[in-house]
């Protein structure tokens, strides 16, 4: 996820940049296992978006739970989370994160009922 | 009596300020929750555990050889160290030791992974501490890195490349010349980071006398690696126990004289110039020969002798044989796609429909009474009855093929047993000492797995090098000791 | 420049690990129940009174000088040994390079061991970690609390009898199934295209 953000990749270009608040986002990247003890963190800090809001799923760990099923890894944060996009790979390749976040904007592009047709 | 009437009117109290765990600067998933005084710290405590997913407790359910790939995802930014280091463990268990040309291959990479996880630590750390560019000049020589792994193993962060008993596989020429490349031009590179930080006054009044640590203390803590040698002390795994390779090799250990983050900075900078040599050593020396042990005990069975059964273009079908079948139920147990019915002590029977060849039943059958029929693909179970015959009539190249694939099974299910007792053993990764303890029962799988991880330790001596300062200087002192939490909390 | 690269030289001159055992049997006879030795590494079994004693004698000899504590874990023997934990000490020496390793043997039902932070004050975190997974107490330990797992989790989970996939739904940490609740709950809100 660094080195999407780095110049190799470069996430700005497509017209996404990282924040550091969840209260001026729009996205949330649940990147690499949800342990038990996070879940009430991530709930809350989902809960802090404001509308609308979306969220991928980063990762085998985050979509399913991966290699880890353990007494303390949550089986894919959809569990708990509306999950828009899941990314697959253990972890994805920078490229693949930037398809899941382009798909996340082909579908948002594709949400007519829920803009106003004046948008 | 004024000192007192001031005191009641300007009251002062100590405030709770809770950091992360979503925290951008904490590296992970590290909680802070800090006392603070105005400005400067009273007290720090750490809390930790967001990531602790209990890759020890599962490193007790699988084999010696399943549990590679767990490794990797304790310290992702360096899991090539982190799998050497379980290698190097799980081969002075069994008293195996691998070919000259893997030690060597496996020094390089691990001196590799060393460099790109400094460079991950030092863009971090720069930026955490303002200076942006640093970020991105790291990343650019990061980037032809992870493409040299890729190049090797065809992953850039989760590798699992070294084995028990070797590497995967032997690396090719183009590899070699790309990473000489790496080294020809690298130091060049470390210089053109030097000149944005290395005097910049800004960067010095961030790090310099920022989380002094004396060296009797840093030992006491059990820190280690570059955020231990920062505060003077000569303690190196790789000079002190040497691995694989690093006897051979002849390179220093940069250690610091007052121990604050400027000094841990220094360290890791000339670290990257001696794993730079050292790599430049490891190429010009590197013997021909094999990669891997010469055993089958450990090692797969060849795969282009199992290709009789297993390639997908033979188009195989498995058939029980009526006439051999007792009706154990056996292989209606392993069949994962539940494709075998029966009654008890009767003829079983496979639903080709939902068979997925995965040969269990092959395996499992101690009548032998499952065979194979070579392009039996479709065919009904009629014409297949025809066409079967008994497993000792088979083609010979199929036998034999059976036999590797019955192997292969055993190795995989059950791994090869381990003597017992129990040992620990340390290597060096980038970012301390890394220790597996294994205490083994006789069995295949490993009765207790611990990992020693140096994050963790490091992330306990973090009130201590905080304490005293400014709220922003935190940042500084969790980007000193480097660590992962994926690492910490397993 | 303040930092400067030494040359280590790659020779050991450590003790034998067996002639430590011997001193550690010498000054502590009534302590130590059994050496075991595997791969050249030599473990010393003592009984656990007089754990951090011993600890405090290797550490404080001038000629042991064990200043660096590698590791501090539990493991639990259930069924294999008549005494069920057993705390693993690692020890190495940077002066002088030498390893051994202490095994205390801790009861079941009485699952209480001294703390030797006062030793090394690294032992800190390794004997909370023993604590939230193996459940033994370490008398004398500043702030023992839960580290890796929530702090009203229930159970041990590294000890034997503690199943892998952790305790079923209705029975998990409140904390979780609060949230799985509550968002369920929330489910209605969500935006569905």
């Amino acid at each position: 996820m660094m080195a999407v953000g780095a110049s190799h990749y470069d996430f700005d270009r497509f017209g996404i940049i990282f924040r550091g608040s969840p209260r001026q986002a729009d996205c949330v990247i649940v990147a690499g296992t949800v342990t038990k003890k996070m879940v009430p963190v991530v709930r809350r800090v989902f809960d802090q978006i404001p509308e609308p809001r979306y969220v991928v799923a980063m990762g085998s760990c985050a979509c399913t739970g991966g290699v880890f099923r353990t007494y303390s890894t949550v089986q894919g944060c959809d569990t708990f989370l509306p999950v828009d996009v899941y990314v697959p790979g253990c972890p994805p390749r920078p490229e693949t994160l930037l398809e899941g976040m382009m798909m996340l904007q082909e579908k948002i592009r594709n949400e007519q009922a829920r803009w106003s047709p004046w948008r | 009596m004024i000192q007192k009437e001031a005191e009641k009117i300007f009251e002062t109290r100590e405030l709770n300020v809770n950091m992360g765990p979503q925290h951008p600067a904490t590296h992970g998933v590290l909680r802070l929750v800090l006392d603070i005084d105005g400005e400067t710290i009273v007290k720090v405590t750490p809390y930790v555990g967001y990531l602790h997913r209990g890759i020890e407790k599962l490193g007790e359910s699988l084999s010696y050889f399943q549990a590679l790939p767990l490794t990797d995802r304790m310290d992702y930014v360096s899991a090539m160290s982190n799998n050497i280091g379980y290698v190097v463990a799980v081969e002075k268990l069994f008293g195996i030791e691998a070919p000259e040309r893997a030690k060597f291959i496996r020094t390089i990479v691990g001196e590799m992974s060393r460099i790109s996880n400094h460079l991950l630590w030092l863009a971090t750390h720069a930026l955490d501490i303002g200076a942006m560019t640093v970020f991105l000049y790291c990343f650019r020589e990061r980037e032809w890195l992870l493409d040299l792994f890729e190049m090797i193993c065809g992953a850039r962060l989760t590798v699992t490349y070294p084995r028990v008993g070797g590497v995967r596989n032997d690396v090719p020429q183009e590899f070699l010349e790309s990473l000489w490349k790496f080294t020809d031009e690298f130091p060049s590179r470390i210089l053109e980071y030097e000149t944005l930080i290395d005097q910049n006054r800004i960067w010095l009044q961030r790090t310099v006398d920022i989380g002094v640590i004396s060296a009797e203390e840093a030992i006491n803590m059990g820190m280690t690696g570059p955020t231990l040698r920062g505060s003077g002390v000569p303690y190196d795994i790789r000079k002190h126990m040497p691995y694989d390779a690093y006897d051979k090799v002849d390179f220093d250990v940069p250690i610091g004289t007052k121990g604050d983050t400027y000094d841990r900075y220094r360290c890791r900078m000339l670290e990257l110039r001696q794993s730079n040599n050292i790599i430049r050593q490891l190429i010009e020396k590197l013997p021909p020969g094999p990669v891997m042990v010469d055993d089958p005990k450990f090692t797969l069975p060849p795969k282009d002798k199992m290709m009789p059964i297993t390639h997908p273009t033979k188009e195989i079908a498995y058939f029980i044989l009526e006439k051999a079948c007792k009706g154990c139920g056996m292989c209606m147990r392993a069949c994962p796609a539940k494709a075998i019915t029966g009654e008890k002590k009767a003829a079983h029977k496979i639903n080709q429909a939902l068979c997925v060849n995965c040969a269990n039943c092959l395996v499992t059958c101690k009548f032998k009474s499952v065979t194979v029929v070579s392009g039996g693909k479709g065919l009904s179970d009629e014409k297949l009855a025809e066409l079967a015959v008994a497993p000792d009539q088979l083609p010979e190249d199929i036998k034999q093929a059976q036999q590797l694939l019955v192997k292969q099974f055993e190795f995989i299910k059950k791994g090869p047993k381990a003597p017992e007792g129990d040992l620990y053993v340390a290597t060096e990764v980038p970012k301390g000492e890394l220790g597996f303890y294994f205490v083994s029962d006789g069995s295949g799988k490993p009765f207790r797995m611990r990992l020693r991880a140096p994050s963790f330790i490091h992330a306990g001596c973090l009130p201590r090098l905080c304490v005293g300062h400014l709220v922003a200087d935190v940042i500084a002192a969790i980007g000193t000791i480097d660590i992962v939490l994926g690492e910490c909390d397993r | 420049m303040a930092v400067t690269e030494v040359r280590i030289s790659i020779h050991t001159t450590g003790l034998n690990p067996k002639d430590i055992a011997e001193k550690i049997k010498g000054q502590f006879p009534d302590q130590v129940i059994d050496v075991a030795e595997f791969r050249d590494q030599v473990s010393v079994i003592i009984k656990r009174d007089q754990a951090v004693a011993v600890l405090k004698y290797l550490h404080d000899d001038p000629v042991l000088s064990f200043d660096h504590l590698q590791d501090l874990t539990a493991v639990d023997y259930k069924g294999k040994k008549d005494i069920r934990f057993e705390v693993v000490y690692n020890l190495y020496s940077t002066r002088y390079r030498h390893h051994i390793r202490i095994r205390a043997q801790v009861p079941e039902n009485d699952t209480k061991i001294n703390s030797a932070v006062p030793v090394w004050s690294g032992a800190d975190w390794h004997e909370r970690e023993c604590f939230d997974m193996f459940g033994i107490e370490f008398t004398g330990h500043p702030d023992l609390r839960r580290i890796l797992m929530p702090e009203d989790w229930e159970g041990y989970p590294l000890r034997k009898d503690y199943p892998l996939k952790g305790p079923e739904l209705d029975k998990d940490w409140p904390g979780f199934t609060d949230v799985l609740k509550r968002s369920k709950e929330l489910r209605e809100f969500d935006w569905e295209g």
